[in-house]
């Protein structure tokens, strides 16, 4: 009951407020047609989706995606796991990495263009460069918070330091980590975007800078939107996934 | 495994020698040429190039213009973020129909905007400005309703059985209820307003410490570059040492 009131509510809110700006611009309340009109912005929806303009577009953005976010995986769990189990290590570059945590990553642009080449090279490093901290931090935290009685108990009974990583540290700090992927989603398309209208020739991002700088702002709006749906398919995605790897750790638990 | 009990002192040794290491095999890699000093530039280097930015007055200047921003766009999501959040948590219906532009907001990434806020508002510190304030409005709007929903239902029910008017039962009850999630919410939307500044500096602007970036940049001049990075870092992480305070003084009552 309450699931379906929240539907139709939002859903009722979404379609008014599409019906208020369908009618602002012919009804005279905005003076100048800055603000298109959903029916035109869903026209050339349909034609930049048929021109093939969004996919390939897509592509290059999500191959960038891909290629800096694994990386930004495989890089900062082990990392993360490595600096949480060891308090002498944690202690050495807590400092270090909370001042590179703050940093707003997206500033190293002009010199990841430089290092890693205009385009594809920079856009891979700034995903990695957005992502990878949020997960190391957060792993980091997961592994430090599991329950060091747990860890005493696998050491009683003759298990390994692996043993410890695969049967303790690791299953207990999933929570964290998962934290740590989510922001590191949002961080990566953040650098996919701003990279590559900083700086491409390719790609959704510089397509949006394109539209922008030639006033075409019934095109942008309909790129926005796809950046848009993007992140909230990939927002959605790692919701289930969340969901999902608790699902698992009830079961596995006793 | 390491049964070794280190104290407080040491996690400050231990820190700044991380820190005072890691510039050293900075300087040693440009000074040995591991890697191309131009493209690496080297602690040393940087230390002039603050001192130079820092002389010649245009350090403040950009620090003055990216804090300016800063702060009007943090200010502007707190006095719109924090009643829309109450007014969520408070009544279903609203929540509902807000949730969906909330929750597309807060997983997009937001920078696409920026072209449409250059066309609507020109070039220039109020384009960075509501860059910003988008950036960080949806994180105060969410740790806002949140923290509402979470204010115990009793609190507010004895609240209303003396009698208290809506304006009491906000200053009152949910207000101070909802604090410690608001002030948390606040210390991520400033890091996220500062990600806005800076990006929207770093597109188009001609001061602040992303346009310094951003122009010394396109001129390779990195030693220029790492002291405009420095900076920020010292920005960010001085603002959220400052909300750490705010969240002690304010929060205190809580334990």
């Amino acid at each position: 009951m309450k699931r379906w009131q929240r539907a139709w509510i939002g859903g009722l809110a979404v379609f008014a407020f599409l019906i208020l700006w369908e009618a602002a611009t012919p009804l005279g309340w905005v003076r100048v047609a800055g603000i298109s009109r959903p029916t035109l912005v869903g026209g050339a929806f349909v034609q930049l989706a048929a021109s093939g303009e969004i996919y390939d577009g897509l592509y290059i953005s999500l191959k960038g995606f891909f290629l800096g976010f694994v990386l930004a995986v495989v890089i900062g769990i082990p990392v993360g796991v490595v600096i949480g189990r060891y308090r002498f290590l944690s202690m050495l570059l807590d400092p270090l990495l909370m001042a590179i945590y703050n940093m707003p990553k997206v500033a190293m642009m002009p010199l990841l263009v430089v290092w890693f080449g205009v385009g594809f090279g920079a856009t891979v490093a700034v995903v990695l460069l957005g992502a990878v901290f949020p997960i190391l931090v957060n792993t980091a935290v997961g592994i430090r918070e599991v329950d060091p009685v747990w860890v005493r108990a696998v050491r009683s009974f003759g298990g390994s330091e692996w043993d410890v990583f695969k049967k303790v540290l690791l299953p207990g700090s999933v929570p964290p980590m998962m934290t740590g992927i989510r922001l590191g989603v949002g961080r990566g398309l953040l650098g996919v975007v701003v990279s590559e209208m900083y700086a491409s020739t390719e790609g959704i991002g510089h397509l949006i800078g394109l539209y922008g700088m030639s006033f075409r702002i019934t095109e942008l709006i309909a790129m926005v939107g796809v950046v848009s749906l993007l992140g909230f398919v990939f927002a959605d995605l790692i919701r289930r996934l969340e969901v999902w790897v608790s699902k698992g750790r009830a079961e596995v638990q006793w | 495994m390491s049964t070794l009990r280190y104290r407080r002192y040491d996690t400050v040794y231990l820190g700044a020698i991380g820190i005072i290491g890691a510039l050293l095999v900075w300087e040693l890699a440009a000074r040995l040429r591991l890697a191309d000093p131009v493209l690496i530039s080297s602690p040393m280097l940087v230390a002039g190039a603050l001192r130079g930015w820092a002389v010649s007055g245009a350090l403040w200047r950009d620090l003055g213009t990216t804090l300016y921003e800063l702060v009007i766009a943090i200010g502007a999501s707190a006095l719109v973020g924090i009643p829309l959040g109450v007014i969520m948590g408070w009544n279903r219906p609203a929540e509902y129909a807000l949730d969906p532009f909330i929750w597309l907001l807060y997983s997009t990434p937001l920078v696409s905007f920026w072209p449409l806020f250059i066309i609507w508002l020109g070039i220039g510190a109020n384009a960075i400005i509501a860059l910003a304030f988008l950036f960080s409005i949806v994180q105060i709007v969410i740790n806002t309703m949140v923290g509402v929903k979470g204010i115990d239902p009793v609190l507010v029910r004895c609240a209303r059985s003396f009698n208290a008017r809506a304006v009491d039962l906000f200053f009152k009850v949910t207000l101070p209820g909802a604090l410690p999630m608001i002030v948390a919410g606040l210390r991520l939307a400033l890091g996220r307003a500062l990600i806005g500044v800076i990006v929207g500096e770093l597109f188009s602007s001609n001061a602040g410490l992303g346009f310094h970036i951003s122009f010394y940049g396109t001129r390779l001049q990195f030693a220029d570059v790492f002291a405009g990075l420095f900076v920020i870092v010292i920005v960010g992480v001085g603002m959220s040492q400052a909300i750490r305070l705010l969240e002690s003084r304010l929060v205190r009552w809580k334990s």
